[in-house]
């Protein structure tokens, strides 16, 4: 239900990454969606962290804006979802709109007090620890011959002492996915666009669904 | 804090049809967007610190030039300028049935403001009044219309005033009038709450000097003083130049420096410094009640705003002052924030309150908020 009070919608995200994969997102489904009734400006912060830390006070500062924040669940959805919730309670109190687990289509909620509205996705899609990376191997066709190529060279790599973190698996899978399209090695977003990933996996279209949720 | 105000309810008060500020700190910066009613709420806390008194009501609606030209025919055709009340209502009219009230839900009380008739003022235990009871004859005041200001609050006594009102909403008011509500006080009577209201025109050496004037009767010079320290600490006194010198802008102040004789120019000690010293002395003077600053940051380099913030943090709580001041500025801002990463124990007390006339109640902000918001660039001002 379009608002008259919303004038601006923001989406705030973790990093430059999560910025473009998402931009470019949008534009790809602007053609599918209705004109939307204004732009989606997305901001990035410097990492988790100071992403948490904004929160509150940017649903605070919100009035006439719908604002949603892009959040990787890493190992623990419900603990990244209760570290978000604590801080929009922070911002407006308790509220019963905030459910206990993270909704599977990500959450939005109307603030009628500050006359704005908030929304959270946690990548990859609400439910499963990740991280973004997780989010866009969903986004690679099942039958695509590359990826489980991808997957073994990068545990033979880990395995003969290369040097990432485990925590970061899925990154290095991606990336190395990237290496061998046909244009090797280009940044997530020039790769969406030139449609390496799938643009209408349900990953995708379901996050697409919650923007415009937020938006509309 | 003795008299710390909590919290401030506006019913039908200028933009606000019904508005609350809660969580107020002992200093508190109000932002908002032009129009937004920032001044607005710096009024309601001075008529509501001043126990209803008719004279700040009057003086409020002067200074917004909101006033009105009456014409009487009386044997001397005279014109007298009156205060036009009707803005002061939501709406901006006035009449029987115009109601406005400014709350504070603890001991500060409540104020009433209401159109009303004349003849039933006298029924009820209040004082009325009107113009220059020659005056009152005259056809503008046909209608009987009169302006009831109620206060009422724990600890707090006054009685109510009642004043008629030209048909249009216009209240002539002046020294004699001043001079017959104070004779018909009861006793009991409670005084206001001390309040200094400063604006940018507040910088003129004549405020300045009339302020230090009387800081100096009450043998308060040396919190004045002790304030200006905390920018400068070399500074021992401060010296007003008599007569026409005082009066002009630049040259009537100096400044007494430790460990030397002579005493030079306010202005040479750097950018600001008159602005530091309006403020300083308006702090003193503000003790134990209430400093109003519009536009804080006028007349302020950035550079020195953070030691503004500081000044005003410390002395509020060492001389027990709240503090309410409005800006549009960035800068201000960020000097609020750099005065709070300094001074972290008075930081608890400092909020930014965002007031909107859209919504019910202001977004408050903590120090902590503030912190985030100038680093991450969110922007809070509206």
């Amino acid at each position: 239900m379009a608002k008259q009070y919303l004038q601006r919608t923001i989406i705030r995200v973790e990093g430059t990454n999560d910025l473009h994969t998402i931009a470019v997102l949008l534009q790809l489904h602007a053609f599918q969606m209705e004109k939307l009734p204004r732009d989606v400006e997305i901001e990035e912060k410097k990492g988790k962290a100071p992403l948490l830390d904004t929160i509150g006070t940017a649903i605070k500062a919100s009035t006439g804006q719908a604002v949603g924040f892009v959040i990787d669940a890493d190992t623990d959805v419900s603990a990244t979802w209760a570290a978000v919730r604590l801080q929009i309670e922070g911002a407006i109190g308790k509220t019963p709109k905030l459910p206990k687990e993270c909704p599977r289509k990500g959450s939005v909620i109307d603030i009628a007090d500050l006359k704005s509205r908030v929304g959270v996705w946690i990548w990859p899609d609400n439910t499963n620890p990740g991280i973004l990376e997780d989010f866009l191997q969903g986004l690679v066709t099942a039958s695509d011959p590359v990826l489980p190529i991808a997957e073994s060279a990068t545990n033979d790599a880990k395995k003969a002492g290369a040097r990432f973190k485990s925590a970061y698996h899925r990154k290095a899978v991606v990336h190395a996915w990237l290496a061998w399209q046909k244009e090797p090695g280009r940044p997530f977003g020039v790769a969406l666009k030139a449609k390496y990933f799938d643009h209408n996996a349900p990953f995708a279209t379901a996050f697409v669904g919650w923007v415009r949720r937020l938006v509309d | 804090m003795a008299r710390a105000l909590k919290t401030l309810h506006l019913k039908g008060y200028r933009a606000f049809s019904d508005f609350r500020l809660t969580d107020l700190g002992r200093v508190n910066l109000i932002v908002g967007k032009n129009n937004a009613g920032k001044t607005s709420v710096l009024e309601a806390i001075r008529l509501l610190a001043s126990g209803g008194d008719l004279a700040t009501l009057y003086q409020i609606a002067i200074e917004r030039g909101e006033s009105m030209a009456l014409d009487f025919e009386t044997s001397e055709y005279r014109r007298r300028t009156a205060a036009d009340i009707s803005h002061f209502f939501h709406g901006h009219q006035f009449g029987r049935g115009s109601i406005f009230e400014i709350g504070s839900g603890n001991g500060l009380g409540t104020l009433t403001a209401a159109g009303g008739d004349i003849a039933n003022a006298s029924e009820e235990a209040s004082l009325t009044f009107a113009a220059d009871p020659a005056l009152f004859e005259q056809q503008i005041f046909d209608a009987g219309l009169a302006l009831q200001l109620r206060y009422t609050g724990t600890n707090i006594k006054r009685t109510p005033t009642t004043v008629a009102v030209s048909d249009e909403g216009g209240l002539i008011f002046d020294s004699a009038m001043a001079r017959r509500i104070s004779a018909s006080r009861p006793t009991g009577h409670t005084a206001s709450i001390p309040t200094i209201h400063i604006t940018p025109s507040s910088l003129e050496t004549s405020f300045m000097a009339g302020m230090w004037e009387r800081m100096i009767r009450e043998g308060r010079e040396a919190d004045a003083i002790a304030a200006l320290k905390i920018l400068q600490p070399n500074i021992e006194g401060i010296f007003f130049l008599p007569g026409e010198r005082a009066l002009r802008s630049q040259g009537g102040v100096l400044v007494g420096l430790k460990d030397t004789k002579q005493r030079v120019p306010l202005g040479s000690m750097g950018e600001g410094m008159r602005r530091v010293l309006a403020l300083a002395i308006s702090l003193a003077q503000a003790r134990k009640g209430f400093l109003l600053v519009d536009e804080f940051d006028t007349g302020l380099h950035w550079s020195v705003m953070a030691r503004m913030w500081e000044l005003t943090m410390r002395s509020a709580a060492e001389l027990d002052v709240q503090v309410f001041a409005t800006t549009h500025s960035l800068d201000c801002l960020r000097g609020l924030k750099d005065a709070v990463e300094n001074n972290s124990k008075l930081a608890a007390s400092v909020r930014v309150h965002k007031v909107d006339t859209a919504l019910r109640h202001a977004v408050t902000f903590t120090a902590k908020d503030l912190a985030v918001a100038i680093e991450q660039e969110i922007e809070v001002r509206g």
